[in-house]
């Protein structure tokens, strides 16, 4: 257990220092805000447009609501992912290159317990940040919309999370084989790839992870059965997660 | 008991054989060289005998104990410096010497009193910066520091002086000096000077086996064609002992050298006693490892 807690120490050492978890702090935060007011400021610029070029003619300017913030936020949410995935991939590479992780081993630091430490704490600073993100549109909305017109915001956002947790475990699997950031980035971009590429299958779409980032679908009390997609998510982070250390133990250093 | 015991050591990486049959022995409380050219193995040996390398055959003993590869329990005997040590460069010295006793699981109070200690033996006291600023030498020495943190029965040091000036070279040898009351220490190198320095015991490897072993003042005098200068005064006492020993080899500053094993240096004196040549010196100079280490290469 000290084992685990000082190399936990040790990676919220590393994610201050370096300044990372400031920089994603600030990302997610600035798409955080950028959400609502995105969607407040919508209506105004498209009357702008319209003003000045008479050839762009609008049906009918469309009341925002609460439900366009937040697709605002499900949609800015993703391109923080794909920040938090580009900061986070090197991870482990980072001490593979450097050899600092060889001398914690030749002490006697359990590989699994490394595995765990950096999960650990990829999980907790993802946390972080998409409750800063997500805290920050759900407080302008309600102060600026009725929230009532949105359906099972709850579950949407939850499913968003874990669907973040999925790119973890997927960081963390291919760190376990791979040597270089660059690596786990094309890999794990590669997966969500192949599965945007499955998901046009009309039958196998509700199988597959990547239908969790559609969650925002729930707001509208759409269709959306997400079972499935979630089971298949959960079972595949357990499954990533365990394969990472049979793997991991395996590494030469 | 021999603190580290490597007998018939095989590794290859591919298909290139790198160990041949390795063989050595580190006695407690030695200063052990382990020499050899670059990309002779010495790295390779080291990483095997950490349990980070597997071995293709053969077997290596830690106190005794047997070395396993992966997570090996022989290496709670040992304190590790890696050839270019890298220390996570967020952390200070100290913040990184408490980050390794945690989690090799020595005592909290044990781990202050003893990181100060060591950061004071080895020049790092009250350094506040975080090590991403340390030059080489700090670096080097902030790794002797961590190896030993533990006291360590063995050290292993990986050309701990190779990227370094006189100065801290000297620095290095000084600390591995001191240590050696309480600790083993093995050290690699390429740099023959530094294991005439301070070594008791050398190993020179070559094309992937010990060309020579042993203590170092046994070796000297197993060794022992010791090479004498000889220094005749003027011309005519010089050209007189070249003529009777055409072995002599001259320096060209009016002084010969001679090998015992070729000439006797008691054949030069009285063959210079009998013809009344008059000599300014005759003088046994003690073979360098240099010159030892070129006897063994040359065979
Ligand atoms: N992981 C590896 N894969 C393939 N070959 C390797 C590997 N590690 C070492 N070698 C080869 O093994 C040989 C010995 O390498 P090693 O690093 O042990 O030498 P060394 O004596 O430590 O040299 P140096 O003085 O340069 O540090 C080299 O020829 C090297 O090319
Ligand atoms: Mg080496």
């Amino acid at each position: 257990m000290r084992q685990l807690n000082a190399f936990i120490k040790k990676e919220f050492t590393e994610q201050l220092r370096s300044r990372r978890l400031y920089i994603l702090g600030a990302v997610f935060l600035f798409f955080g805000i950028m959400s609502p007011a995105a969607a407040k400021l919508m209506p105004k610029i498209i009357e702008l447009v319209a003003e000045q070029d008479q050839s762009f003619k609008i049906e009918a300017v469309k009341e925002v609501s609460a439900l366009d913030s937040f697709d605002q936020f499900f949609k800015n949410v993703s391109t923080s992912l794909i920040v938090f995935v580009i900061m986070q991939a090197g991870i482990f590479t980072r001490e593979y290159s450097s050899g600092t992780l060889l001398l914690s081993l030749t002490r006697g630091m359990e590989r699994r317990k490394v595995i765990a430490a950096k999960a650990f704490t990829l999980t907790a600073v993802w946390t972080a940040c998409y409750l800063v993100c997500f805290g920050t549109t759900y407080a302008y909305t309600a102060y600026f919309w009725d929230m009532s017109v949105v359906n099972d915001l709850w579950t949407a956002v939850l499913l968003w999370w874990i669907y973040g947790l999925w790119y973890i475990a997927m960081i963390v699997f291919f760190s376990t084989f791979l040597n270089s950031a660059t690596a786990v980035i094309v890999c794990t971009g590669a997966i969500f790839l192949a599965g945007d590429l499955l998901a046009m299958i009309p039958k196998a779409e509700r199988f597959i992870p990547t239908y969790l980032s559609g969650s925002s679908g729930l707001l509208r009390a759409r269709d959306f059965d997400y079972t499935p997609a979630l089971v298949i998510t959960l079972v595949s982070i357990v499954l990533l997660l365990s394969a990472s250390v049979p793997m991991f133990n395996k590494k030469q250093l | 008991m021999p603190v580290l015991e490597i007998k018939d050591l095989v590794k290859s990486f591919g298909d290139k054989q790198v160990l041949k049959g390795l063989s050595l022995t580190v006695p407690e409380k030695s200063i052990f060289g382990f020499i050899g050219q670059n990309g002779t193995g010495k790295t390779t040996t080291m990483k095997t005998v950490l349990g980070l390398l597997r071995a293709d055959s053969g077997e290596i003993t830690v106190a005794g104990e047997k070395v396993v590869y992966g997570n090996t329990p022989t290496n709670r005997h040992i304190g590790y410096l890696p050839d270019v040590p890298e220390f996570y460069p967020f952390m200070t010295a100290g913040e990184y010497l408490a980050f390794c006793g945690e989690i090799s699981g020595m005592d909290r109070g044990e781990i202050r009193s003893r990181s100060e200690e060591l950061l004071e033996a080895v020049g790092l006291a009250g350094e506040k910066h975080r090590i991403k600023g340390y030059s080489r030498g700090m670096r080097q020495r902030l790794g002797i520091a961590q190896a030993l943190l533990g006291r360590p029965r063995l050290l292993i040091c990986d050309e701990p002086t190779s990227a370094l000036d006189p100065v801290g070279r000297k620095e290095i040898l000084d600390i591995l000096v001191r240590v050696r009351e309480e600790t083993t220490v093995l050290f690699s190198t390429h740099i023959l000077s530094d294991v005439e320095r301070i070594c008791t015991d050398v190993a020179f490897l070559r094309e992937g086996v010990i060309s020579l072993g042993g203590s170092l003042s046994e070796i000297r005098r197993s060794y022992r064609s010791d090479i004498y200068i000889l220094e005749p005064e003027g011309s005519e006492a010089a050209a007189a002992l070249k003529a009777a020993f055409p072995m002599l080899t001259d320096t060209g500053s009016g002084s010969f050298t001679f090998r015992d094993t070729e000439l006797s240096p008691f054949e030069v004196m009285s063959f210079a006693a009998e013809r009344k040549l008059p000599l300014i010196k005759l003088e046994r100079s003690e073979p360098t490892l240099e010159d030892l280490f070129m006897e063994v290469v040359g065979q």
